[in-house]
């Protein structure tokens, strides 16, 4: 690069608007150049930080390295089954961060659909069985979804306790 | 977007569908980068060797998070961003590098100087040395975002719209950043300048 060009590109690298290999060329112009750096204004001089400043090469085995410390973070993080698939591993991370409020959106389910039962259900004889003993046949799959304690029939709870010969809270 | 972004973006969709290669191929290409913007913060070669390697295993753990829409470098350098500032952060780092007098922690390094040296009389390369400690002084004393504005900007080479996307501010404050950085670097520089050759 001549030293009329790089004095015509200064503004323009001052400015942010010349990047890349235009960018690195004109500093090392200017870091190489007494007479252009000397007619920098102060502003600029700062420009030429990335000319002057040191570079390092990385060691010729970071690559081997860093293919050795990966295949230890990957078996490590397959050992506390975490997915090696990343987007499984997204999926896994969405559903660990909600799994409350999943497991009471399944309980939710598994109540209406009880309830649901209750109605289009029909005893031999025709009639509607009442709701108490639709929840006591249920009792003890509610109880796997630890779902009794959230339930308003608590206070009621003792009769459908006696309903249910499964239920292991029957004493 | 550019080739190589395109290139990246490929690379890491790869990735996200299970090739492993894929991912390797992003560290060859990303590592002289991210090694050498973790060695403006840290002057030391194998601490940011290490720090390059915790970037990209971060990189892989956090796969699933990456949008193709966005820039893989820009999204490399905000991981890159975060690991640097929390190594620089700890006591023991500070501890270390109080002195803005402070030698390099690692002889063997053998900083690499980029200008082409007309002279290369051993006073000539001594001087130049001493040169770059100031200048890694003066960067060194900046404030941190100021500083991290300055680095990702000039060294390597972010537009404004991708440190503020970096630093998750606004352009025009990235913008003020690297003018106080710049004000606070030319005072301390200017009359260096008269000592390269």
């Amino acid at each position: 690069m001549d030293c009329t060009t790089a004095r015509k590109s200064l503004t323009a690298l001052e400015a942010g608007d010349l990047t890349g290999e235009d960018a690195r060329r004109l500093r090392l112009h200017l870091a190489a150049c007494k007479a252009c750096r000397f007619g920098m204004d102060d502003g600029a001089i700062p420009e030429l930080l990335p000319a002057l400043d040191e570079c390092i090469e990385p060691s010729a085995d970071l690559g081997a390295r860093f293919h050795e410390r990966l295949m230890r973070h990957r078996a490590g993080r397959a050992d506390s089954g975490v997915s090696a698939v990343p987007r499984l591993e997204g999926l896994r991370r969405w559903i660990m961060a909600r799994r409350l409020s999943l497991a009471a959106l399944t309980a939710g389910v598994v109540i209406c659909a009880i309830i649901a039962g209750t109605y289009l259900r029909r005893g031999s004889q025709g009639e509607a069985i009442p709701a108490e003993q639709a929840i006591a046949e249920n009792l003890p799959l509610l109880e796997d979804l630890q779902v009794i304690s959230h339930l308003e029939l608590l206070e009621e709870f003792e009769d459908i306790e006696k309903l249910s010969p499964e239920s292991s809270l029957v004493h | 977007m550019t080739a190589a972004s395109d290139q990246d973006t490929r690379l890491m969709l790869a990735f996200r569908e299970g090739s492993l290669e894929a991912f390797e191929e992003l560290f060859s290409r990303h590592a002289y980068a991210i090694v050498n913007y973790a060695y403006r913060f840290v002057r030391d070669r194998a601490v940011a060797e290490e720090l390059a390697q915790e970037v990209f295993l971060r990189v892989h753990d956090a796969a699933g998070s990456y949008r193709p829409s966005a820039r893989f470098s820009t999204w490399l350098y905000r991981i890159a961003t975060n690991v640097c500032l929390n190594e620089v952060r700890r006591p023991r780092f500070k501890a270390r590098h109080d002195s803005l007098d402070a030698e390099t922690t690692d002889p063997g390094a053998e900083p690499r100087i980029q200008i082409r040296d007309a002279n290369p009389d051993p006073e000539a390369q001594a001087a130049r040395l001493d040169l770059v400690r100031m200048l890694r002084g003066a960067l060194q004393a900046l404030p941190e975002k100021q500083r991290v504005a300055f680095i990702l900007n000039k060294y390597a080479e972010l537009s404004y719209t991708e440190v503020a996307e970096v630093m998750n501010t606004s352009e025009k404050a990235v913008k003020s950043l690297i003018h106080r950085a710049k004000e606070g670097l030319a005072s301390k520089l200017r009359p260096l300048i008269k000592e390269i050759g």
